[in-house]
This record gives C-alpha cells, structure tokens and sequence, in this order.
C-alpha cells in the first residue's frame, strides 16, 4: 500500500478542489486523502496525518499560504509541497521555494501539468511549472548581474568625482546648478550605499573599488 | 468673600524642555565653556559654549546672564548660518524674557522662531515654541490665543512618534488643561489632565506629575468638589517632595494656600501663601507674586489685619497692571475697596468699587470662553476651514491698514517744510509698523497656505487610500474568483480530453479549450496590474525587484534596483504608494524620455528613506513642459505629499533626468 500517493488539498475555492478531483480521478496510485478550506483546518490535519503530497493554494483566507507553507515545515519535513497559485510573480514563486515548498503550479494547469509535477516532487526534485521557470531564471540571471557590485547614479558619480577634487557640497552645488540640499542628499547615500561615515572614507573605498 | 481667580498655575513649561545639554556644572566646565565663548576666533565651537553657558544660568534664574550670552551667541549664528541654533537661542530669549514678564520682547523672539520651521527640522524645539507662545498668551489673560497655539503643538505632537516628543506630551496636555480650567472648562480641563497622567509609564518629566495633579486638584476646587480635589493635592504634595524644585514647591504651597482657604483654615492658608510669596519674590516670578499678593490681601481682611491687607493688596494691584493681569487688579481693588469700606472712608470705596467693576468687566468675558470651546471641538474634528477664513479676514484687514497708513504717510509728506521733521520721525515709527505688519501678513499667507495644503493633503490621502482599497478588493476578487472559475473550466476541459481522446481532433473543442487559457491568462494580467501579489505578500523590495525585471526583460530598457538599509518593510499603505510612484515614473521614461537605462535607488537611513531614480534619456525643461504629458508625474507629486515627502527634478537635455524624492519613515 506504500506506493500509493496521498494527496491533501488545501484551497478555499471548492471548484478548484473539485477540478482538481476531476482531474485526477482515473489516474492509479494517486490517492486524494483530504481537502481543507483554510490553514488551520489544513494545520489540524496534518496533526494527525502525513500525506505524500500537499497541494497548496497561497491565498487562503485566514493565512498567507506562504507563512502556511513554513509553518507546515516546522513539523513535517515529508511532505512534498506544491504551491497552487494563479499568479506568477517570480517573488513569490521563490518566496514559496525559500520556505521548504518543493514545486509550483500554476492553476490554469492542464491535466499532464499536474501529473508530471506529483511524479517530479515525488523524485525528490523541484518542479516549476513552464511559465514559473522562465520567470525564475530571469530573476536568478539579474540577481547574478546586478548584485556583486554598487551601481552609482550619473549625479553621484558626477558628485564623487567633485568631492575628490576636494570641494565642498556648497560649492558642488554652484558647480552643478543643484541645491545645496540635493546635493547634501547625493552626498548623504554615496555615504550610505558605501558604508562610510566620512568623505575620506568614501573616497577610499571608492579608490579601491575603481569607481574614481 | 472675595474669590481670588487664579489665571493658572503653570510657569515654567519652558524650563523642562531639556535639549539634552551637559549636566556638568562645575566651576572648571563654566570656567572652560568661558575661555572658548571668549575667544577672538569666533566658529561653531563658540556657539556651543555660549549656548551652554546661557542654559546653565537660565535654568537657575540668573536671567541677566542668561541674556548676556544669548545675545552673543545670536549674531554669530547668523554669521554662521546656523539656523538651528538660531532658532534655539531666539527660543531661550524668548522664555528669559517671559520668566522676566517682559513680554513685548519675550513674543518679538518667540515670533521670530516662527519663521524657520519650514527651513529646519526641530519638532521639539517646534512644539516648545508653540508651548511658550501659549505661556505668554496665558500670561497675558488670552486663552483663546493661547489654547489655539497649545493645539498647534497638539497636532505636532500627535503626529510624531519620536521618543523625546512623547515625552513633552504630558506637558502639552498640563498647559491645554490648564488653559481649559482657566477658561471656566473644568471637564475638559481635567479630562486632558487625567490623559496625560495615564500616559503609560508617565514618560515625562516628573515635574509635570506634579503639575498635572494640580490641574486637576484647581479643576475639582473650582467646581466645588473637595473631596474629589484633595486626593489630587496630596499626589502633587507627594510627588513634590523628592523633587527640590522651588518652582514646583512654590505652586504647590500657592495650591495648599487656596485649598485651605476653601475650607476656611486661614492661618494654615495664610502660612502656605506667604510661603509661596517668598518663593516668587526669590525666583522673582511677579507672574505669581501678584496673584500670591491678592491672595494673602484677601485672608488678612478676613482676619481683619487692614494694613497688612492693603500693602499686599496693593502690591498686586501695581503688578497685575505692569503685567496686564486684568483678574489680579479687579480682585485687589475689590479688597482696596473693602479696607476702605473698614477704614469707613466711603468716598474711597466707591472709588475702588467703580475700578473693580471696570476691571472685573474686561477680565470676564464670555466670548472668549465660546471661542476657546470652538477651537477644541476644531481640534478635534481637524478641520481648519474656519481658522483659515479668520485668518484670510485678519490679513484683508492688515492691507487695508497698511494702505491706509501708506495714504496718511502721503498726504504728510505734502505737508509744509516745518512739518517735515516732526513727520520724518513720525515715519521712521510708522515704517516700522508697517514693516511689523507686512512680516505678519507675509507670516499669516504662509499658515495660510500651510492649513490650505494640509486640507488638500487629507482630501487627496482618503481619495488614494479608497482607490488602493478597491483595487485590493478587485484583485483579490479576480485573483480568487475569476481566476478560480477559468482555471476549473480549463481543468475540466483538460480531464474531458483525457477521458475522451478524440476531443483532441474536434477543433471547437481546441478553440474553447484555448479560449479558456487566454481567458485565465488575462485575468491574471489585470489582476497583477491592480496589484501585485508580490507587494503585498512579501513587501516593496521583492516587488520592485519584480517590476525592474520584468521591463528589462523586454529588452529595450535596463532597470538596475539599488536598496540599501531596509531590512523591515513599511506599512502597507506607504509601500503601495512607494510601488506606485516608481510605477508611473517608469511608465512616464517608458513613453517619453527614450532612455535605455534607469537606475531606481532606495536609501534608507534612521527615519530618512531617499528614493531616486535616475534615466538616460533625452530630459526636459523642468520650467515649461508640456502639461499632457507631465499628468503621469502631476500624480507621482500628489502621491509624494501624500506620504508627506519632497520631490525635486534635475534634468539635462540630451543627458538624462534625476527625480529625488525624500521621505521621513518612522516605523
């Protein structure tokens, strides 16, 4: 009987759970073992039992179907967990990854969707829905690009290149045609963005960072 | 007999407004903050110490020091350009002349500070110069003017959360209190005592404890409820005592005077009196001295001692009238008048009894009571429509004088030669009114403009926040409704086709089927351009970085997200209005500026959040730019007022724009 994979759908919307029923009606081994409405209807049946999989609508009434997700993984470290959402913003599909979920599905799935991922999260591997994964792979290509290195706006370069002259905001202001309040604020985040607490210090480390 | 009106027991508010100076007071840290006062090199370093240096002596009533300094250190901030301290010296000049009963000059100070709150940003020192203007007003019998400054500082107050305002907030509660009670509102009065005693932990000043329960403990008194009142006084005695502050000693002592001569044990009233006047005369509070004086007058003609009666009761006649005590002078020509009636020398008598009746009439005066009334009800209901009319009424008559006094000037000037330098100082004078009366004016157009802009800033605030409301609503709806139904649909049609495999080859079946799909789709396009789930789910940071990558992913413009110092996020509302911002500036450098880079910086430091976004693009003149096109950034500066910001935009043509736009973020 261990074969056989139990599913637990947590979603507020009836159809949905009952499309889903609909679609898995006639396929063998998969076994839908319980349907809650809301986190703490879905939170007191894991209590007592532990699926294979969990279905996992992340707009649920009472909870965010996010914190839902890690709360469940506080105690239940076996069940796959596949998100079911009809957004797909690529914040909260990592967001749902981030917090122990195990795939994420769209719910405009078709039927071969759905299998795929249950038989996907059921080899221990992650499953993204088509649209999901272009979507994260974008995210996780810009993050590769863009974090490593402080970007510096065109006035702040044009500021720091005056402050290493060695004027002051008063006369960068003159300098630039901006206020001197503008300017004390360019001034202010080059500190912040560089973690220094003084212009020699800012200097340096932009120095060393090739910025100057 | 003969109910001496106390105009209010508060006098030092100013002196607990602690702007966290030194505490040293060594005869070294005097003798080393003189040497660098006294310096021929005069910098920042001179103000500090003379700034110092008239605190130390203001804070032990040696008020001709104080000023001293003061006025040094005056000028040299303005050299400097110091607006801050500026600002903070003009303040400590303006208490030093009230605690002096100089009043003329105590307002002409206090007034000035008045001008720099919309160059710096001291919300303490803002809302201590409310309060001092309110002294000065209660000083002078004007409870109307003063309540209406005391609920300026209210609104300051109530809207800031930093740790030192919540601090002065007992105190601004004692003065409204006091104010109240003073106008004949005892329930009002007690009310906005007992809020401020309940404060949660009492985070004030202890002093105030004391002056709240004395507040009270008047309130009660005057209502004739001693037994309610008595409690109060002896809280007051006992928060007193660790205390050692003669200021504080000296109301207390005046409050046992009038509580026992409430309950008709003069010699004890007499004691506590004469020990409060001692106070006053030392710490030379004529404020209190003149209605200590009137006090004591009326509890020796009680006692039938005449002559000690009369030279008390002439006393505070003589201050009261210096110090425009118009409650003092009435009441001590009510006992002149009844020393008189003793000495039976009637002509006297009806002479003071005819000065007490022209007194007692100015002093009481029911509209003023009305008026305050009004106020707090305004305060309340933050509407400010009628304040801005009087206002607008007060400033139509200000120009009709100054024309006319320019008319008058004029027709002088025709007048003959041996006129002329009577005239020429008759000008000088009147110049200088009329000057007086124009910063006035230029001051009430300011407030007014202010009051006109916090209206518009409450209007447009509902109006943002209903529209952000709905389209939550309409989201969530299509996200779960909507979106729900489509998505079944689709999931039917897909188990349809797999129970019944020739549906594969029926091309209605396909059509419906896909229908379906871009159906769902839509809905959630619409549904994530009303509001993101991201944003809501997981805060601005996540959301933006969103937003950037999605427009970069189009290819044709490169948004960089730069953030720095955020680690919490905001409440809901600032951060939908934070996401739209950026929004409608990246639509607007998608339509117009043809940049293909943008860089979006969110800097947040302390309370400072500083949010710029910078593009490539072909800029414009930010004097005259097209008025259709500039709808989109017409939105972005209302949404910016809404989170009570400041937009400025920098641009170059052919270089690129720069829109800065700082926030003050307090959670």
């Amino acid at each position: 009987m261990n074969n056989i994979v139990t599913i637990l759908i947590i979603d507020d919307h009836p159809l949905v759970a009952d499309g889903i029923k609909t679609m898995l009606k006639e396929s063998e081994g998969l076994k839908i073992v319980g349907v809650c409405k809301t986190a703490k209807e879905s939170l007191s049946f894991l209590m007592k039992e532990t699926p294979k999989i969990i279905l996992l609508d992340i707009s649920l009434p009472d909870m965010d179907g996010l914190q839902l997700c890690e709360a469940i993984r506080k105690d239940n470290k076996e069940s796959k967990i596949i998100g079911l959402t009809s957004t797909n913003e690529a914040g909260i599909i990592t967001g749902l990854l981030q917090r122990g979920g195990n795939g994420y599905l769209l719910k405009n799935m078709e039927r071969e969707d759905l299998i795929d991922a249950i038989a996907t999260v059921m080899n221990g591997k992650i499953y993204l829905s088509k649209d999901a994964n272009e979507r994260v792979l974008e995210q996780f290509h810009r993050l590769g690009s863009t974090t490593t290195n402080t970007v510096l706006t065109r006035r702040e370069k044009e500021i720091l290149k005056l402050l290493s002259d060695g004027l002051n905001g008063p006369e960068i202001a003159e300098k630039l045609f901006l206020s001197p309040l503008t300017v004390e604020t360019h001034r202010k985040n080059l500190l912040r963005k560089f973690n220094a607490h003084s212009v020699q210090l800012l200097l340096k480390v932009a120095r060393e960072s090739n910025l100057l | 007999m003969i109910r001496f009106l106390r105009t209010s027991i508060f006098l030092l508010i100013a002196l607990s407004v602690n702007f966290g100076y030194g505490q040293s007071t060594s005869d070294t840290y005097l003798d080393s903050l003189l040497t660098i006062a006294t310096r021929s090199k005069v910098d920042s370093n001179s103000v500090i110490a003379l700034t110092h240096l008239q605190r130390y002596y203001f804070e032990r009533g040696l008020y001709d020091s104080t000023l001293k300094y003061a006025k040094m250190a005056l000028p040299i901030t303005e050299m400097l350009n110091d607006k801050k301290r500026q600002a903070r010296i003009q303040y400590n000049l303006g208490m030093t002349y009230t605690n002096l009963a100089k009043y003329d000059s105590a307002k002409k100070y206090l007034d000035a500070t008045q001008a720099f709150w919309p160059i710096i940003h001291d919300t303490v020192l803002q809302v201590s110069s409310y309060n001092a203007l309110a002294i000065l007003s209660n000083y002078q019998s004007d409870y109307p003017q003063a309540v209406k400054y005391l609920l300026e500082s209210a609104a300051i107050i109530d809207k800031s959360k930093t740790k030192a305002i919540q601090q002065i907030k007992p105190q601004v509660y004692s003065t409204i209190s006091s104010n109240l009670i003073a106008e004949k509102q005892y329930e009002k009065g007690i009310e906005y005592s007992i809020k401020a005693l309940r404060l949660e932990d009492y985070p004030g000043e202890p002093r105030y404890r004391v002056i709240l329960h004395l507040d009270v403990f008047d309130a009660y008194l005057q209502m004739n409820q001693v037994d309610l009142a008595k409690p109060h006084l002896d809280s007051a005695i006992l928060f007193n005592q660790p205390l050692n502050n003669m200021v504080i000693s000296n109301l207390v002592s005046r409050n046992e005077g009038i509580y026992y001569n409430h309950v008709k044990d003069y010699s004890n009233a007499l004691a506590s009196y004469l020990k409060s006047y001692q106070l006053s005369e030392t710490l030379k509070y004529d404020n209190l001295k003149s209605q200590v004086a009137g006090n004591i007058a009326s509890i020796y003609l009680i006692l039938q001692k005449y002559k000690e009666a009369r030279r008390y009761a002439l006393e505070a006649n003589e201050i009261g009238k210096r110090l425009k005590q118009l409650e003092v002078v009435s009441n001590s020509y009510a006992s002149l008048k009844q020393i008189a009636i003793a000495d039976n020398d009637y002509k006297t008598a009806v002479k003071y009894a005819d000065l007490n009746k022209i007194y007692a009439d100015s002093a009481t005066n029911a509209a003023t009571q009305k008026e305050t009334l009004s106020l707090e009800s305004k305060y309340q209901s933050q509407k400010k429509e009628n304040e801005i009319a009087a206002l607008t009424i007060a400033n139509t008559q200000r120009e009709l004088e100054v024309v006319k006094r320019n008319r008058l000037l004029i027709g002088g000037a025709i007048l003959s030669g041996a006129a002329l330098l009577v005239l020429g100082l008759l000008f000088k004078n009147s110049r200088q009114k009329q000057l007086l009366a124009e910063r006035e004016q230029t001051l009430q157009h300011e407030q007014i403009k202010f009051l006109e802009r916090q209206q518009q800033v409450v209007s447009l605030q509902s109006m943002i926040n209903g529209q952000e409301t709905e389209r939550i609503r309409i989201a969530k709806d299509l996200h779960d409704g909507l979106g729900g139904l489509f998505s079944t649909v689709k999931m039917y049609f897909s188990s349809l086709q797999h129970d019944m495999q020739e549906l594969k080859d029926k091309e209605l079946f396909q059509k419906s089927y896909l229908l379906v799909d871009s159906a769902s789709v839509e809905i959630r396009r619409i549904a994530h351009s009303m509001m993101p789930e991201v944003l809501m789910k997981l805060g601005l940071v996540n959301a933006l970085k969103d937003l950037c990558d999605n427009i970069s992913a189009g290819k044709l413009i490169k948004v960089t997200l730069e953030v720095h110092g955020i680690q919490n996020r905001f409440n809901s509302n600032t951060e939908i209005m934070l996401y739209r911002i950026i929004q409608e500036l990246l639509n607007n450098i998608m339509k117009h500026a043809n940049a293909t880079e943008v860089i979006i910086q969110f800097i947040k430091e302390a309370e400072r959040l500083s949010v710029v976004v910078e593009d490539n693009g072909q800029g414009f003149n930010t004097q005259q730019f097209d008025e259709s096109k500039s709808s989109g950034l017409e939105t972005v500066k209302s949404r910016v007022s809404y989170l009570n910001g400041k937009l400025s935009i920098d641009s170059e043509k052919g270089i690129g724009t720069t829109i800065m736009m700082d926030f003050l973020i307090n959670e």
